[in-house]
């Protein structure tokens, strides 16, 4: 009795593995631009290392700064 | 016998039909909405049901083409020795199924599958008329075969 119920169990699971591996139903949410888009962790470029950049030593004209009252970027 | 192949031709010819004019009149990103719990898109699946096996090329579209032949072969030797007229209509279902799948496979590398339902945001997988066949002719052998158990336990029980 136990045999004839384990190749009952086997029957319906072979008739699933079939449907299975037969039909070919697809994922949709690709297509329809439902999956998120998160940045890839990856991906991220490494930050350089931090230098001083060239002419350091050169500093703001004095008049210039003490113009700068709103903080405004002065060039030479 | 007969009635299973003339099933069978009928389904692999409905199949192909439906995806003819979803090739050609639906574009990639296409998508046309019938009512608020159905689509037709246009979603290529390289792999098996749910997309399991998906994207493994050349060498994954030949395997599961040969598996799926296979399948077909060892059903119609099942369908040349059935008796019942139910199981032999079912089997039909499945491997015209089947072939219109393998069809699919070999022309364009995928299975096309255009039919998406969805209810509250969630999709089930699209699927074809194929998949379909695949389905309902599995899911009637399978309650074919409970049913018959069912009987043959009630008869025995009867008796006893």
């Amino acid at each position: 009795m136990k045999i004839i119920k384990i190749i009952k169990i086997i029957k319906i699971v072979s008739a699933l593995l079939v449907v299975i591996i037969l039909s070919g139903c697809g994922i949709t949410k690709k297509t329809l631009g439902l999956t998120r888009q998160g940045p890839d962790a990856s991906a991220v470029k490494t930050n350089e290392p931090l230098i001083l950049p060239p002419e350091y030593s050169v500093r703001p004209k004095k008049d210039l700064v003490e113009n700068n009252q709103d903080g405004e970027y002065f060039e030479d | 016998m007969f009635l299973g192949l003339i099933v069978s031709l009928l389904a692999v010819l409905t199949d192909q039909l439906s995806k003819l004019w979803i090739f050609d009149n639906i574009s990639a990103d296409q998508v046309i909405h019938l009512g608020g719990y159905a689509n037709i898109i246009k979603v290529w699946n390289t792999g098996v049901s749910f997309s399991m096996l998906n994207g493994h090329g050349l060498l994954g579209t030949i395997c599961l083409s040969v598996a799926a032949l296979l399948i077909c072969a060892f059903l119609l030797y099942w369908m040349k020795k059935e008796t019942q007229k139910v199981k032999i209509l079912c089997l039909g279902f499945i491997i015209g199924g089947a072939l219109g799948n393998v069809i699919d496979r070999i022309n364009h590398g995928a299975v096309l599958d255009f039919l998406d339902f969805h209810y509250d945001g969630y999709h089930w997988p699209a699927f074809n008329l194929a998949d379909t066949y695949i389905c309902i002719g599995a899911f009637i052998l399978i309650c074919d075969e409970l049913y018959h158990e069912y009987t043959k336990r009630k008869e025995k029980n009867e008796n006893n």
